[in-house]
């Protein structure tokens, strides 16, 4: 929830504090839950059934500071960028975030094919939350990044991946947020647009209090981190400067490749 | 972002933005564009009087004009149907977007419940129109009782959005139920009433059990809210009737109970249901 109280001048409140956080998930046996428990109102599935995708996540952000986040594939990061973007709600634990939230995860949902990409921008302006009269004045600024020009009145049905990636984007980071959370956004459209993104998104963390961003590229981390937070297995394994956690992370990856190359085939 | 009455105030610009695409989504593709929301409740109600009164012979004499008499019960239903269908999908289909932005997910059932009631207002013009050119002989001869209109669709709208907030998680939660519901929703025009007037029923009732209980059965059959619903909209625009205060104070608590039941259902489903999607 956004909490006005907070002041930059007050060090000791942390921007995003995680406590003991605990997500579980149903795996895919079955798809839906029975017809029985959901007349019995039961909520709570039985132990085998269910994976924890996060479990005793400790974790704080303080103003200032940008957070990488590694692990491997299923790791709980993309389930830990939903819980930083107040999307999915802790099973266990307390996630507080102090500040206006921006999360950059799939960009474009939501959008209508039917519609052109004006009123697309407008039910995307909506959606995210960004006033009618911000979004207006902001309108010309948006058109402009996206590039879209002659296509803007044309229903976006005929549009492209990228075109529609781009109206997205523009839209996205025409407010400025307080907590930037971006979850592999970072290769958006065509080079050029690549490019320009990337500036887009600089300035944004230029303005912002504090970013997370998922990436599994360490060498971009290590560039743009101060501080990193690796998972594993819906856990926290380490979390502290960005160079120190990514220095263990490169050997873990490293030895595990190692081990399976060596495993015969 | 929590579904809870605060947070979808605060993004009503939502709701309306929703509603808006909904309603332009609905004609782009097609020629003759916003006409089909004239023609589509005139087709569906030509086929069942085409039914009814063609190959049974039925409806004629006693619910003159027969074809309006079909279309104020038409409309209703099916704004009521359309929406409960979409909702049980919903969720689900929406996923992409649940998972990428936070919002009050709730806007999504009652953008359904309000853009399908667009669609309703468009029919019910077309009900005063017909009304008007092919009066019943039975009207009372006031247009008073249309006061009672508006009351009726704020009842029908906070019942539909009722249902459909708890439907559209329910339907997240278990697939197997919109297979179900089609066929209990079209079963439910027939009980509604939508081919015939509750006096039938009544009378039937009267026939087939002793005294107090074919009361008590009526009563019964009248707490179905779309029975005082359809009945509303035909005693108000084809004969110029008033509503049974009874029948007023049961609907109106039914109303009550279904919207906030159905607010609660989706307040406690709200997050949890994301992980299932």
């Amino acid at each position: 929830m956004i909490d006005e109280s907070s002041s930059s001048s007050d060090q000791a409140e942390p921007v995003i504090e995680l406590r003991d956080v605990g997500i579980w998930f149903r795996l895919q046996v079955r798809p839906s839950r029975s017809l029985r428990d959901m007349l019995l109102g039961r909520d709570r599935a039985s132990a085998a059934q269910t994976r924890w995708a996060l479990r005793g996540v400790d974790f704080t952000c303080r103003e200032g500071e940008t957070w990488g986040i590694v692990g491997h594939n299923g790791a709980g990061k993309s389930t830990l960028c939903l819980v930083l973007a107040n999307i999915l709600t802790p099973d266990e634990g307390q996630a507080t975030v102090r500040g206006k939230v921006s999360a950059l995860v799939t960009l474009g949902a939501g959008l209508n094919p039917e519609l052109s990409g004006r009123e697309n921008i407008q039910l995307y302006g909506a959606y995210l939350g960004i006033p009618r009269a911000v979004l207006d004045a902001k309108m010309d600024e948006i058109i402009d990044f996206s590039e879209l020009g002659p296509f803007l009145d044309e229903p976006m049905r005929g549009y492209s991946t990228g075109m529609r990636a781009r109206l997205g984007f523009s839209v996205a980071t025409a407010l400025e947020p307080e907590v930037l959370i971006l979850d592999e956004v970072l290769s958006v459209g065509d080079p050029a647009f690549r490019a320009k993104s990337r500036a887009r998104i600089e300035e944004l963390m230029a303005r912002s209090k504090c970013i997370l961003m998922v990436s599994h590229s360490s060498s971009f981390l290590r560039q743009i981190c101060t501080h990193c937070l690796w998972l594993d297995h819906g856990q926290v394994v380490m979390a502290g400067k960005a160079g120190e956690v990514l220095n263990a992370y490169d050997a873990a990856t490293a030895e595990k490749t190692k081990n399976q190359a060596k495993t015969p085939r | 972002m929590i579904s809870n009455l605060t947070n979808v105030l605060a993004r009503r610009d939502l709701l309306a933005a929703l509603v808006q695409t909904e309603l332009r989504s609905s004609v782009a593709g097609s020629k003759l564009g916003w006409i089909w929301w004239f023609f589509d409740p005139i087709l569906m109600m030509l086929v069942y009087w085409g039914i009814v009164v063609g190959l049974f012979g039925r409806g004629a004499g006693q619910y003159e004009p027969y074809p309006v008499f079909l279309f104020a019960a038409l409309i209703t239903w099916k704004h009521f149907a359309t929406a409960v269908n979409r909702a049980l999908t919903l969720l689900r289909s929406s996923e992409r977007l649940i998972k990428s932005i936070p919002f009050p997910t709730v806007v999504l059932p009652l953008s359904i419940v309000f853009s399908g009631f667009a669609y309703f207002l468009f029919g019910f013009v077309i009900l005063l129109v017909a009304a008007s050119i092919w009066p019943s002989e039975r009207h009372s001869g006031t247009l008073l009782p249309l006061v009672q209109v508006p009351v009726l669709m704020l009842l029908q709208l906070a019942i539909t959005a009722g249902v459909c907030m708890a439907m559209s998680c329910y339907g997240a939660l278990l697939r197997d139920l919109r297979l179900f519901t089609a066929h209990l929703l079209r079963v439910g025009f027939y009980i509604a009433p939508g081919l015939y007037g509750v006096d039938m029923i009544e009378s039937r009732l009267a026939d087939a059990a002793p005294a107090p209980w074919g009361d008590v059965l009526f009563t019964l059959y009248m707490a179905n809210p779309f029975a005082v619903l359809i009945t509303g909209y035909r005693d108000a625009v084809l004969y110029g009737d008033w509503v049974p205060l009874g029948w007023w104070a049961l609907i109106f608590a039914e109303a009550l109970v279904v919207l906030w039941g159905g607010y609660r259902i989706y307040q406690h489903h709200d997050r949890r249901v994301i992980k299932f999607l």
